[in-house]
Order: structure tokens, then C-alpha cells, then sequence
């Protein structure tokens, strides 16, 4: 039976995300057996240590969380053909809002606060975004550069906050003073630190792939992202197009920051979610911005990391050498080249 | 429009399970909940330090709370354990480097402690105090050491303590003597300064305090001026903020800011101004610049408690706190780049107090006050 262009485009997405991953894991046990004493042991707790106990793999999936709303933020983006490159800071801003709110506002039920804080945390990054979208649709500012440096100077200022006015003084660490108890979110896997907003990660995930293959919007974003000029012959007001992802952007990456706040931390560190924006640009990459296939990706990514933090304490490999191979594993799964290699297998 | 109504139904539940478990949970603890549940390790024969005889092996796993090679605590931490294990077979020693993101500790410590591969745990660090108390209710079968923290009464823990506001005063009493010298470039506006990673308790609380107390001992119209990298890396921000402090007539400079600190001895090499070194002999910084240190032997205490360890005499649940009287807290007063930059006087000066110090005749206690709020921080009170 003969594939159609669609299937087979869909089957080279797979087959290459499959095989990129072998080609990862083959390097990455080259990897280990070049620098580890134990290589078994090594290759033992990379890649089963996240299984080992409930501990484990609960961090492992509470540490997904927030990068299934990053991966989401930046997947609304690249499907319609607009640059986030400030998730850092939206993501540092949902949190801290979060904290902010629930100081403010301490005495709400529980069932009111958490959503007053999600809300406050998906709002400021949402706002933060949809400046940039806003500024390139005014004037034709690059949004790659101006998501970016708001985000940068963003940062600086949380942590300001964080070690200035919000600072808790009966904590020893450096943190900020903390929200009610009432609006932390329940564990799911206990002692693990697995909170329910995985559901809302995962039900954030099938919102959007809704939103964007379901709805006349997610329709005009695609067409927008896909080919502008297209989109402004086919009548669709694409101005507007440069604007909406970056809010809707903004406002998931910010919610993934409230998120972190109410489920897991309860107040805010210095530099809580560095790299969490970052990670959540390779997040949407390997799943090719798919919104659902966020969720297998970020996944995928707290498996790596998981991993890799169970092989150094388990075994004899170093940070440096467990970052390495984990680069190296994302790279690859990153990378176009086994798709592009099956799509000319393919005949497409 | 096909998966609408599944999906809709999806969304729903989620949302309801959301929303049924933040209504139905009600958290009672702190809003960073502890875990309730213990967390499996591998039983381990733990030593019994208060009953005799010394254990026969000793698993000791090294927590790093940071990375090596940028602090001389954690240095002298994994140093002194590798070295402890060369000398002694009954210990064996695994490192761990968790990192600078203090978010993650606490997991990164609890899954460390549960790997079942370790009897004790050592590290160093005053928020890890708070940190090691909740492990221990979690992994119970494994004792912790903790250096640069203080936590009583938990006979899981032992926390040993430099007394830092000691420290302190000696380093600022040595800035301000550097200052109100006859050293070309010294100037007789009576404001010594200070760079500095971040706030943390020791800072604020102890250090600051204790250079203020020992500058305004030589002169009290001293002013300590400082200033705050933010980090514990960016010495280019390091040396615009010490320019910052020359220009307001800063004319020794202190640093306390990691690998900040090589931004300060840039700017005080340019600018002609002196730096005091801190916990480090830092005299090969730049020489003629660089002409006092004040150090801490973190190895020694390193040494003194895994010696006590090996031989089962830990007071486990009493803190130590150690300083200058103990030998902890010194000053290499023989030093060649001590003694031929800093003027005659100005040593004898130092000198007469440093003995003061040692012989214990000046008495600089760290405040019970700090001690109580560490303890209470710890405990979760």
C-alpha cells in the first residue's frame, strides 16, 4: 500500500527521531566505557537509575513539569514563525508573581489562591512576550533580540527582589519568603517530589495541540508561521500573528514558572529556572514543535538528566563527563539529519 | 472537530483532579513540604561513636554543595577526606559535586544519602544545615558532618563552626591598620572596603559585623564601604566595583567573592590600593599588593573531625566551634609578603592583638544570637 506525502512525512519524523536516539545512545555507551572505570555500573544507573525507586522516578517526572511549559511556550512559537528567546525570564517572572501574590494575599482558600497565582504567573509572561511581539509588529524590532535582552534584565531584577525586598531573613538559604501552605499543590508520588501540576502540564499540552489543529486561530497561527505572504493573500490579518503566539508563549512559559512555585518550591531562589527557557527551545525541537509530542520530549530530556545525576552518584563518572554525554545524546536526537535521510528513503 | 469531546472530557478531569487534590490536601508543614515518607538505603552498619570500640569501616560520602577548585572550604573538604582515606583503610571516600543551584540540594542530598552506598555523609555549608536536618528524616541510617553550620540535639548530625566574626575582626583590624599607614597610597580618609559574593548568614551576621567591630578597634571613625558582586565568578564586575570603592576613597580593599576576587586584585594593582587575603594565603596574587592574609585551616578541621570519625568518638549532636584559640583562625605574621611591605609598626600593632585573640584575653564569641538563629533555621522553627 503505497504512503501518501502526509504519512510519509509523519513516518520520516519517527523513524528519524528513532534513530537518532539509537545513534545517541550507541555514542553515549562509547562515551562511558572511555571514561568510566565501572562502565557497566555506569551504563547501569544512566539509563535504569531513574527507574530504580519511586524517589527517583518522581523527581524525575516532577522535573518534566516545567519543562512541558516551556517546551509548549516554545513550540506555539516556532509553529507560528515568531522567535522566543526570553523564556529565562518569563519563566523567573511567572515564579516570582507567583510568590508575590501569594505574600500579598495569604489568606484565600486554597482552591481560589492557586489559580490567582498560576493566573498572576501566566499573565506577567505573557506580558513580557507579547512586549516583543508588539514592538516587532510596531516598529520591526527583531523579537529574537528584544525577548532575549528583556528576559536577561528581567532575571537580574527577580534576583534583586530575591535577595533584597523579598528576601525571607529566617531562612538560611537564599530564598524568598514563601507562599501559604494552602496553595501548594498536592504531591502525587510521596516522598518524591511529583506534584499534580503534571496534570496541568499534560492537560496544558492537549489545550494547545487543540488550539493550534483544532481552531480557525490555530489554523491562521499555522498559516501565519508557515508563509506570511500566503497568509496575508489568503485574507488572514497576519500583524496580529506576531502579537498572539508571543502572548500565548509568554503566558505558558509563566505559568510553568507559578507552577514550579506551587508545586514544588513554595518561594523562590536566586536563579530558580536558569536554563529551564533554554531547555525548553531543545524540548520543542525534538518534538518538532508538535504540542503533544512536548510531553514524550520533555520527558525524554528529565530522563537524561535524571540519569545522568544517578550515574554520578552511583558510579564513578563526573559532572563534566555526564554533561557531555548528555550534549551529545540531545544533539543527535536534536538534529534534522536522520529525518532528512529517511525522507529521501522514503522517495519523498 | 472529531477529538473535541475526548479531549474536552481530558481537560476536565485533569482540571477536576487539580482541583480536588488542592481542596482536599491541607499541608500542615512548611509550603517547601519534607518528605513524609522514608526513603529506602541499603542498611548500613552506622558507627556507634559513643560506644567503643572505633568502627572497622567507614563509607564516607562527600557532598560538595558547589564545584570544586573555586572554594577553599570545599577544597579542603575533599582534600582532606581523600587524604584521610590514603592514611586510614578502614575509610573509603566518594565525591559528589551537586552544584551551585541551592533549589536542588535537597534532592540531590536525599538521593545521595538514600543511595545506601554511605555511612556518613560530609559537607560543608550553613544552609545545608536546615538541609541535612530533613534528610535525616527521610534516610535516618546515615550520620551527616557538616561544616560551616550549627545544628543541636539531632544525634544524626555533628556540625563543626569557624568563628568567622573572629575572623572578621582580624581581617578588618589588619585593613585598617594597612590604612591609616605610612604606605604610599594609603590616605587618611578612614574607609576600608569589601567585596563580596552574596549575602548569606556568615556574611551579614558575622563577617561584616566583625570587620566593622575590628576596623573601628584601630580608629572608631572607620567606615567599612561594601559591595556585592552577586555572584561568586564575574570578576570583571568584580573590578568595576572595586574601582567604585577606590574612588570613594577606599585604600585597602578585602575580597570574598571566589574567582570575583581577581577582579579586585586587578583594580587594586591599577589603582595602587592593598588588599588583605581571606581564609587563603594569597600573597603570590599580587605581591606588594596583596600584603596580608587572614586565614582559616578548614583542612585542619577537616583532619580533626574524620580522625575523630575513625575513632569513634564523634559528639554527635553537639556542635564544635572552633577559632583562633584552637590554632583554626591564623596569620602568617612571618610571611615574607607581610612583613616586607607592611610597615614595622603597623605589625606590632597586629601582633599585640592577634595574641590577644589567641591567648583568648580578647574574647570574640560569635554571638549566641547567631547560633540560635542557625539552630532555629535548621530545625524549622
Amino acid at each position: 500500500m503505497a504512503l501518501d506525502s502526509r504519512a510519509k512525512s509523519s513516518l520520516a519524523s519517527f523513524l528519524g527521531i528513532v534513530l537518532s536516539i539509537l545513534a545517541a545512545f550507541i555514542i553515549a555507551i562509547i562515551l562511558i566505557f572511555s571514561f568510566s572505570k565501572d562502565p557497566a555500573k555506569t551504563l547501569y544507573w544512566y539509563f535504569f537509575g531513574p527507574f530504580t525507586n519511586p524517589f527517583v522516578f518522581g523527581n524525575m517526572l516532577e522535573s518534566a513539569i516545567p519543562l512541558l511549559f516551556t517546551g509548549l511556550g516554545m513550540a506555539v512559537a516556532f509553529k507560528s514563525g515568531v522567535t522566543n528567546l526570553g523564556g529565562e525570564g518569563q519563566i523567573f517572572a511567572g515564579a516570582i508573581m507567583a510568590v508575590i501574590l501569594g505574600v500579598l494575599l495569604p489568606n484565600l482558600p486554597g482552591g481560589v489562591g492557586i489559580p490567582t497565582l498560576l493566573l498572576g504567573g501566566a499573565i506577567v509572561g505573557s506580558l513580557m512576550a507579547g512586549l516583543s511581539g508588539f514592538l516587532r509588529m510596531a516598529w520591526g524590532v527583531s523579537d529574537l533580540l528584544t525577548t532575549y535582552l528583556i528576559s536577561t534584565g528581567m532575571v537580574y531584577v527577580i534576583n534583586y527582589l530575591i535577595l533584597g525586598p523579598l528576601r525571607d531573613p529566617a531562612q538560611i538559604t537564599i530564598q524568598s519568603l514563601s507562599i501559604p501552605a494552602a496553595y501548594m499543590l498536592p504531591r502525587l508520588l510521596p516522598p518524591s517530589y511529583l506534584h499534580a501540576g503534571l496534570l496541568l502540564g499534560l492537560a496544558a499540552a492537549v489545550f494547545i495541540w487543540f488550539l493550534i489543529y483544532r481552531t480557525h486561530l490555530g489554523y491562521e497561527l499555522r498559516v501565519a508561521g508557515s508563509n506570511r505572504q500566503f497568509g496575508r493573500y489568503g485574507g488572514i490579518e497576519v500583524r496580529q500573528y506576531l502579537v498572539v503566539p508571543m502572548l500565548i508563549s509568554g503566558a505558558l512559559i509563566g505559568l510553568g514558572g507559578a507552577v514550579q512555585v506551587v508545586g514544588r518550591y513554595g518561594s523562590c531562589f536566586t536563579d530558580l529556572t536558569a536554563g529551564l527557557g533554554w531547555n525548553g527551545i531543545a524540548v520543542a525541537l525534538i518534538a518538532r514543535s508538535n504540542p503533544l509530542g512536548v510531553i514524550p520530549a520533555a520527558i525524554f530530556y528529565a530522563y537524561l538528566d535524571a540519569g545522568a545525576k544517578s550515574a554520578m552518584i552511583n558510579s564513578d563518572i563526573t559532572y563534566e563527563i555526564a554533561s557531555i554525554i548528555s550534549a551529545v545524546i540531545f544533539y543527535l536526537v536534536t538534529a534534522e539529519a536522520a529525518v532528512a535521510f529517511i525522507r529521501r528513503r522514503l522517495g519523498k | 472537530m472529531r477529538l473535541s469531546k475526548p479531549i474536552l472530557v481530558f481537560l476536565a478531569a485533569a482540571i477536576l483532579l487539580t482541583s480536588f487534590g488542592c481542596a482536599s490536601s491541607t499541608p500542615t508543614s512548611t509550603p517547601t513540604p519534607t518528605p513524609t515518607a522514608t526513603v529506602s538505603a541499603t542498611p548500613s552498619p552506622s558507627p556507634t561513636p559513643t560506644t567503643p570500640p572505633p568502627p572497622t569501616s567507614i563509607r564516607l560520602g562527600v557532598f560538595i554543595p558547589g564545584r570544586l577548585g573555586d572554594s577553599p572550604p570545599y577544597d579542603a573538604l575533599a582534600d582532606g577526606a581523600q587524604r584521610a582515606a590514603l592514611r586510614d583503610k578502614r575509610l573509603t571516600v566518594e565525591i559528589f559535586e551537586a552544584g551551585f543551584d541551592q533549589s536542588k540540594w535537597l534532592e540531590q542530598l536525599t538521593s545521595f544519602a538514600a543511595s545506601g552506598k554511605f555511612d556518613v555523609i560530609y559537607t560543608s555549608n550553613e544552609a545545608l544545615g536546615p538541609l541535612v536536618v530533613k534528610v535525616t528524616q527521610t534516610v535516618p541510617n546515615v550520620k551527616f558532618l557538616v561544616n560551616d553550620s550549627y545544628v543541636t540535639g539531632n544525634k544524626n548530625i555533628f556540625t563543626a563552626f569557624l568563628n568567622k566574626y573572629q575572623q572578621g575582626y582580624l581581617y578588618g583590624y589588619m585593613m585598617a591598620l594597612v590604612s591609616t599607614s605610612t604606605l604610599p597610597g594609603a590616605n587618611p580618609d578612614k574607609k576600608i572596603g569589601l567585596i563580596y559574593g552574596q549575602h548569606y548568614t556568615m556574611m551579614d551576621d558575622l563577617i561584616i559585623p566583625g570587620i566593622e567591630a575590628g576596623a573601628k578597634a584601630v580608629d572608631p571613625a572607620f567606615e567599612l564601604k561594601t559591595a556585592m558582586l552577586g555572584n561568586w565568578f564575574d570578576a570583571v564586575k568584580a573590578e568595576s566595583l572595586a574601582n567604585s570603592l577606590i574612588d570613594e576613597g577606599v585604600d585597602c580593599l578585602g575580597a570574598i567573592a571566589g574567582s570575583g576576587n581577581a577582579g579586585v586584585v586587578s583594580a587594586a594593582v591599577k589603582r595602587n590600593a592593598y588588599m588583605i587575603w581571606f581564609d587563603t594565603i594569597g600573597f603570590d596574587k599580587a605581591p606588594g599588593t596583596v600584603i596580608g592574609s587572614v586565614n582559616s585551616s578548614n583542612e585542619d578541621l577537616v583532619t580533626l573531625e574524620l580522625k575523630n570519625l575513625l575513632d569513634g568518638t564523634v559528639t554527635w549532636g553537639g556542635p564544635l566551634i572552633v577559632g583562633a584559640e584552637q590554632g583554626y583562625i591564623s596569620v602568617p605574621l612571618l610571611a615574607p609578603g607581610y612583613v616586607n611591605f607592611v610597615p614595622a609598626d603597623a605589625q606590632k600593632k597586629f601582633a599585640e592583638v592577634y595574641e590577644k585573640v589567641v591567648s583568648g584575653a580578647l574574647a570574640l564569641p560569635v554571638p549566641q544570637a547567631i547560633l540560635d538563629k542557625l539552630d532555629n533555621a535548621a530545625k524549622g522553627n
